[in-house]
């Protein structure tokens, strides 16, 4: 029984020093560390994404920036946790597409245009037709001939089924008349060896990853998604111009709760907007040849980018029977 | 090519190369061993600090911090019984089974030599074979992946232990488990009840940390007071060198079999190194001359499982340098680390930058042997975490498991699955349910179910797909072979329930 | 044993015909070609419940053949001791887990290690009082600050003062 007065007068005295500190919590934001919270697992293109800003938002803080991945969920775990903590501008959200389809699903948790402010929109990514090197399919126009006389015997991969990768595949195809069979995968890796591997025809995916691939003839980019040709790749027509008029890409953002004071949503904005010039982002957009197009929209824009995606978002879902 | 080999060997034996690879490989031990961070986090972690360093001596610190990584965390689950990875399942039934019966520091020779020894085997070959592997790994299409899942699965019967008939439940509830949460092809929520809880599956590193760790300290907890965890090997690690004859009889399963599964399957992007070291084992336990050891401290199950685990690092490294596909989160990482150096892992690399390459192979050789000496050293610390109160000891292992479960996807709600696990997992114990089918299930499962439905979309609805290829049809005859063997070779498994 | 064993068998059929019942909700929930969402939880379980049905029926045929063993008031006060025991330190982890994103896990832990050791019978009163703090500090040191894992801070005040540590 002595033991546990012990424990009973320790806890009482941690309280006592708790009780002390609280009194003393009013200083200029931001007092301590800013946390960004990454809805993805550590590796994935979302979290490369993330750090590389962070690396350049580090040395303009005065206070440390953590980066904490909570994935899980289809993304919506990590949505979930900032939704639940205060407006307080310490949680920032790293926000993608998926978070916009999400948005259209009538069973969300938390709804990323009702629960949050966006900071700005920093990258905006290019996807591409991408099929085997040694395929029969020379132009994008073989392949929609073979697609339009097969319905349904063109197989195309992608990861998230029900999410962006289903959704751009499909809607591009829609777009040209064209009815293929998705195919959920696991992950980017599994797709590109399952192109090379002949196991399946090809995928819509972001181009960035492929581009060591297609230089080596493994693979081969029929067309870029985009309303321009994208300059790593000279010679692939884009989309615009073979007059398809899909030219949707995959958005990161980052936003904090709705709630914020604009002030700190604002120095927020600021900094991470300095951040973006540093060399070390800069080289990171280099590599990741994100420079097609111009990924920073400010607040407002941003916020009214989301909505014309979401509309747009609720019109595919729609058809493809996921929203009723 | 040989001259590649000597430029490369110049080059990262050079003092600060290999003070890199010292440290990376300490860094990645330390990051493998505790619970909670994972090999992935602890090769991003190093990152940061790889800006400024010359491309070959980044290089070198990352890959000793990989090959670390997986060492480092079979040393937490031969002394604690906590696995890190899904991969180092057997590790921890076989070798925490040999600690408890007081063998922990043999059990770590055995898992140290096998391992370093996977690791080298897996480098060589991948030094002389890299095409050759890329090219077989690209034949393996969503059949052959199914095949291979349902050969994983096939060693169930071996694991069975006393009762073929709990084994088999066990198996099964693994395999309904897999199936919570998001559906992988049609993206809809299964068994969620509308809770968030359950929507990212049951991930399989919290599961197992309730079955395995957390339901050990709860059977513990009956057993009468103790002071200390005496129990435990104290043997120090000299005392306990293992014989030279050991591994003259393990011949052909620890120089052969396993380094090869391990090598040729880690090359899979998405099977990897899980899928080595299960097969690897149960390849083990069919052919063993003692299989009522298994699950019990098998020596040859624990060669087995470590040599393959550690020689997937080398098949993973293969299809990512040669293809740059990363076959694992970590191996995703170095791409990201090949960017920071202004390159672009693929096909093209091995011509433009062979420095790098071979630098890398010669890098890994080499870390692979440092870390044979920083692990024996890293053991003896960890071995003196044995001294302290028994009490203790247990409430710091529930404690690291926490950090574990918690760590992994930094989510509260893990700790309640974890929680949940420990308590099915000290009844499935109590009632003498083997644990191990129904964690087999759960790991290979979810890849069964999703490759199985991804070959049935390629052929439009066609079943023939799964048998009529010719890898396949010779996987899933071996799987039907080593489900049905046993039930010959052993007919007293089926009575005593 | 037997006792026990024959309720779990029959909680097993329960449960597993419970969540087949559910699983027979997503049939022709799927892709075109495929065999959909429901087809690998209804073989599964479908399984489950077979195999849990044998076992259930084996246990009992066994108990019957044998008569019941008498166990002597002496062994079933060890036995009462020890799921005493047990029942004490899964308590002590399931309040550990539940009030961590309240109080925070600087604070929990601090708690919960010597509340476990006392469920463990662990009755040396140095021990009791200097591993909390022990285990705590190099808990916090190595994973909060070091390898930062970003633990639960808890709520209100207890989130202040977690704040001073990490």
């Amino acid at each position: 029984m002595k033991t546990t007065k012990i424990f009973v007068m320790a806890f009482l005295f941690l309280v006592g020093c708790v009780m002390g500190i609280s009194t003393s919590a009013a200083a200029a934001y931001p007092d301590r560390a800013i946390e960004i919270i990454v809805p993805f697992g550590v590796g994935g293109g979302s979290d490369t994404a993330a750090r590389a800003v962070a690396e350049g938002l580090k040395p303009l803080l005065k206070v440390p920036l953590v980066i904490t991945n909570m994935p899980g969920g289809g993304a919506t775990k990590g949505m979930l946790y900032v939704a639940q903590q205060p407006a307080d501008g310490y949680e920032v959200l790293a926000i993608t597409t998926s978070h916009l389809i999400d948005a259209v699903k009538p069973k969300t948790r938390a709804q990323l245009l009702r629960d949050f402010d966006p900071i700005m929109r920093i990258q905006w990514d290019t996807s591409a037709v991408t099929i085997s090197g040694d395929s029969k399919f020379k132009t994008l126009a073989d392949l929609i001939e073979y697609g339009k006389k097969n319905p349904k015997m063109l197989k195309f991969a992608g990861t998230s089924p029900g999410g962006w990768s289903e959704i751009q595949t499909v809607a591009f195809f829609k777009a040209v008349g064209v009815v293929v069979t998705f195919v959920p995968f696991d992950s980017g890796a599994e797709i590109k060896a399952a192109i090379m591997g002949g196991h399946i025809h090809g995928a819509v995916e972001e181009l960035a990853e492929t581009l060591p691939l297609i230089e080596a003839g493994k693979l081969k980019s029929l067309a870029v998604i985009m309303e321009k040709r994208h300059p790593a790749l000279p010679n692939v027509p884009c989309s615009a111009e073979l007059g398809i008029n899909y030219t949707h890409g995959l958005m990161r953002a980052w936003g904090v709760k709705k709630g914020t004071p604009p002030d700190r949503i604002k120095y927020l904005h600021d900094v991470i907007k300095k951040a973006l010039d540093v060399p070390v982002y800069k080289k990171f957009v280099q590599d990741n040849h994100l420079y097609a197009r111009q990924g920073y929209l400010g607040p407002e824009e941003t916020r009214k980018y989301w909505d014309d995606e979401v509309k747009f978002f609720t019109e595919v879902l729609k058809d493809l029977g996921y929203v009723k | 090519m040989w001259e590649h080999y000597w430029n490369a060997f110049a080059i990262v034996l050079l003092p600060q190369n290999i003070l890199a690879m010292v440290l990376g490989g300490l860094w990645g031990l330390l990051a493998g061993a505790l619970p909670g961070i994972s090999t992935s986090m602890g090769v991003v972690l190093l990152l940061s600090f790889t800006y400024t360093m010359s491309p070959i001596t980044a290089f070198c610190m990352l890959v000793a911090a990989y090959c670390g990584g997986i060492t480092g965390g079979s040393i937490t689950s031969i002394l604690f019984g906590i696995p890190g990875e899904p991969s180092a399942v057997p590790t921890v039934i076989e070798g925490h089974a040999l600690a408890k019966q007081g063998h922990a520091a043999s059990a770590l020779w055995i898992f140290l030599l096998s391992s370093i020894y996977g690791g080298i085997f897996s480098v060589l070959v991948m030094m002389v074979a890299t095409p050759l592997i890329a090219n077989f790994a690209l034949k393996f299409g969503p059949p052959e992946y199914f095949a291979l899942t349902i050969l994983g699965l096939s060693v169930v019967s071996s694991l069975s232990g006393g009762s073929l008939l709990k084994g088999f439940l066990s198996c099964f509830f693994g395999l309904f488990l897999a199936t919570i949460g998001t559906d992988g092809i049609t993206g809809g929520e299964r068994f969620t009840f509308d809770t968030t809880l359950l929507l990212g599956g049951i991930n399989f590193v919290t599961a197992m940390v309730g079955l395995l760790a957390v339901s050990e300290i709860l059977i513990e907890a009956e057993e009468p007071f103790k002071e200390y965890k005496g129990h435990v090997g104290y043997r120090g690690m000299r005392a306990e060198m293992p014989e030279f004859s050991l591994y003259r009889k393990n011949w052909f399963n620890v120089m052969i079999r396993s380094p090869i599964i391990g090598t040729v399957v880690g090359a899979l992007p998405g099977a990897g190194a899980t899928i080595a070291s299960f097969l690897a084992y149960g390849e083990a336990a069919r052919t063993s001359k003692e299989p009522e050891k298994f699950g019990h401290g098998a020596v040859d199950g624990l060669m087995a499982a470590e040599c393959s685990n550690n020689a997937s690092t080398g098949g993973s490294m293969t299809i990512l340098l040669s293809l740059g596909l990363p076959g694992s989160n970590t191996t995703a990482m170095m791409i990201a680390a090949f960017m920071i150096h202004g390159m672009q892992p693929g096909p093209m690399l091995l011509s433009s930058r062979p420095d790098i390459i071979y630098g890398i192979f010669v890098a890994m050789l080499l870390s692979n042997l440092f870390l044979l000496v920083l692990t024996i050293m890293a053991i003896r610390f960890f071995l003196e975490l044995n001294r302290l109160p028994y009490s203790v000891f247990s409430a710091a292992i529930i404690v690291l498991c926490v950090v574990g479960a918690f760590g992994l996807q930094n989510s509260v709600d893990d700790l309640f699955v974890m929680f949940a696990f420990g308590l099915i997992g000290y009844v499935m114990r109590k009632f003498d349910i083997p644990v191990a089918p129904a964690i087999l299930a759960l790991v290979l499962g979810d890849m069964a179910e999703l490759a199985m439905r991804r070959s049935l979309l390629l052929s439009l609805g066609d079943p023939l797909i799964l048998v009529s290829r010719p890898i396949s049809a010779v996987l899933l005859a071996a799987a039907v072979f080593s489900i049905v063997y046993p039930l010959f070779k052993k007919p007293k498994l089926l009575q005593g329930l | 044993m037997k006792k026990g064993e024959i309720a779990l068998g029959a909680f097993c059929v329960a449960f597993f015909s419970f969540m087949f019942y559910e699983a027979v909700k997503l049939h022709g929930v799927g892709r075109f070609g495929e065999v959909g969402s429901g087809f690998w939880p209804m073989l599964s379980l479908g399984v489950s419940v077979l195999l849990s049905v044998c076992w259930l029926i084996a246990t009992i045929a066994k108990a019957k053949g044998r008569a019941v063993e008498e166990s002597s008031p002496e062994a079933s006060a060890v036995a009462g001791r020890r799921r005493r025991k047990v029942a004490l330190s899964i308590v002590c982890l399931l309040v550990y887990i539940i009030v961590m994103p309240w109080i925070g896990f600087i604070l929990s832990t601090f708690l919960f290690i010597p509340a476990f050791a006392l469920a463990l019978e662990e009755r040396r009163k140095s021990v009791l009082i200097i591993s909390p703090l022990l285990v705590t500090a190099i808990t916090i040191l190595v994973f909060a600050k070091f390898i930062k894992i970003a633990f639960p801070k808890g709520e209100g005040i207890f989130a202040e003062f977690s704040r001073l540590f990490y």
